[in-house]
């Protein structure tokens, strides 16, 4: 009759297996762990309070008080594929342009200056990816960021012009009569600006949220043929956070 | 006959699957209890984010579609002298009360209630938990509530181990509401939670009396 084995496994047998189903669980959990964060990340994403902000936004853009010279929307949408919006292309004439600084600052649109300019409020064509300019290639670019004073051009005299704009938005006075303000404040304001110039346009958190929307290839049902893409930084109540939203514009 | 094996495991191999087991154990327990504790918080966020979200559209619905001609802001403080017009509110609660006029010649109400008896906050020197958190809207004369929603509770006064009162976790916090220049209207109602903190309030921004071109009134200034 055949002998059967019954010597079992041995320690070493038992300890082997013990340790490679650790690493195996290991590696599951290490590559598990980093979605609760992407997950609390996207949280941030279109949320309500965004959307509205972005519906309201949307409103101002459309409405005929809103106009850019032609200059600027060739240089924006055929050369970068954006436009930054800003309350001085609301026209003076009618109190929205005033409607439309109180309206970005309560909405806590992020990066604008006290009168309304200047806001992380881009305008972009309909259709973000597969097109040109493509908007998603440019948010995405790494290897040579895009920096805040290249939005106006990429000379020397581009840059300068930026920051004087930068300096005039902050000061109005620090220009046209220097000597009116503060030595230590203008200083203060100039070096601030110039750091904002070399400043990347799109960072890490906005590139992420670009890359999770859709490229829009189907036209909108509403025939919309731009889209406004908002950043809110909410700092009501003790908060410190960044939520993004995008919405259609119908102009 | 064939003969078994009857030695069984030694003391040394009984230990080590001891050791073993316990390490795993231990290892395995905090993450399977900061899951569970994550569970829940996600839980919570979810009721907030339902509760916030029905609130907000309902308000913004009627700004959006109907359109706000004018807002109005007024705060009181509930006492004795006016309490028969705030049934069921406790003395001492604070209303916050914004009275929205409407294109169609309609007006909605907002009111938020807000009573706290935390022992550094409490508004009076009694022990019982009464604190007090209510959201009403809807049109003049027919509010319909949305009572924030129960994410469990603690105790009133965590220093007076004698006192056994218990109060929600939830509560309205911080409320800011401001009419901008007559140009815009601005509501924040900060819900505050031990563990979720002050992240999901309500804030609900409206310009006044904005008349636009809108889709309707579009232009073709941008191009094709």
């Amino acid at each position: 009759m055949k002998k059967i084995n019954n010597s079992g496994f041995v320690l070493a047998e038992t300890l082997v297996v013990t340790v490679f189903l650790m690493v195996i669980f290991t590696m599951l959990y290490r590559n598990f762990y980093p979605l609760i964060g992407e997950y609390e990340k996207r949280e941030t994403y279109n949320d309500i309070d965004s959307i509205y902000s972005a519906y309201w936004l949307k409103r101002i853009i459309e409405d005929p008080s809103y106009k850019v010279t032609d200059a600027k929307k060739k240089n924006c949408f055929d050369t970068k594929g954006y436009m930054r919006f800003e309350c001085r292309d609301v026209s003076a004439n009618s109190d929205k342009q005033e409607m439309c600084i109180t309206l970005v600052k309560s909405l806590e649109v992020a990066g604008c200056s006290s009168n309304g300019n200047d806001c992380d409020i881009f305008i972009t064509k309909y259709q973000l990816g597969g097109n040109t300019p493509d908007f998603k290639s440019l948010v995405k670019t790494q290897d040579d960021p895009m920096k805040k004073y290249q939005e106006i051009g990429n000379t020397e005299s581009d840059k300068i012009e930026y920051i004087n704009q930068c300096i005039q938005d902050s000061c109005p006075y620090c220009l046209t009569d220097p000597s009116s303000v503060d030595a230590t404040v203008r200083e203060k304001i100039e070096e601030t600006c110039r750091e904002k110039a070399d400043k990347k346009v799109f960072n890490t958190a906005f590139q992420d949220y670009i890359k999770n929307l859709p490229d829009y290839t189907t036209p909108s049902l509403n025939a919309a043929k731009y889209r406004v893409i908002a950043i809110f930084h909410h700092k009501k109540d003790n908060n410190n956070y960044y939520s993004y939203a995008t919405i259609e514009v119908i102009k | 006959m064939k003969r078994l094996n009857n030695k069984g495991i030694t003391t040394i191999e009984v230990l080590l699957c001891f050791v073993l087991v316990v390490i795993i154990t231990v290892s395995m327990y905090s993450t399977i209890t900061s899951f569970n504790q994550k569970r829940l918080m996600e839980q919570y966020k979810e009721k907030i984010y339902t509760y916030k979200e029905l609130l907000t559209k309902d308000i913004q619905d009627d700004l959006i579609q109907i359109g706000l001609t004018h807002a109005k802001y007024n705060r009181i403080i509930v006492s004795s002298s006016n309490t028969s017009s705030y049934p069921g509110v406790p003395i001492g609660a604070v209303v916050h009360t914004v009275d929205c006029d409407l294109k169609d010649g309609t007006t909605r109400q907002l009111r938020v209630y807000q009573a706290f008896t935390r022992a550094k906050t409490r508004i009076s020197t009694n022990t019982a938990a009464n604190d007090y958190f209510m959201i009403e809207y809807g049109p003049t004369g027919s509010l319909i509530q949305y009572p924030i929603p129960d994410l469990g509770e603690s105790p009133a006064f965590p220093d007076d181990s004698s006192n056994t009162s218990k109060i929600k976790d939830l509560t309205i916090n911080n409320i800011m509401i401001k009419i901008i220049d007559d140009q815009v209207l601005s509501i924040y109602i900060g819900l505050y939670h031990p563990e979720l903190t002050t992240r999901f309030g309500i804030d609900i921004v409206s310009p006044i009396d904005y008349i636009a071109g809108g889709a309707s009134g579009a232009n073709t200034l941008f191009g094709p």
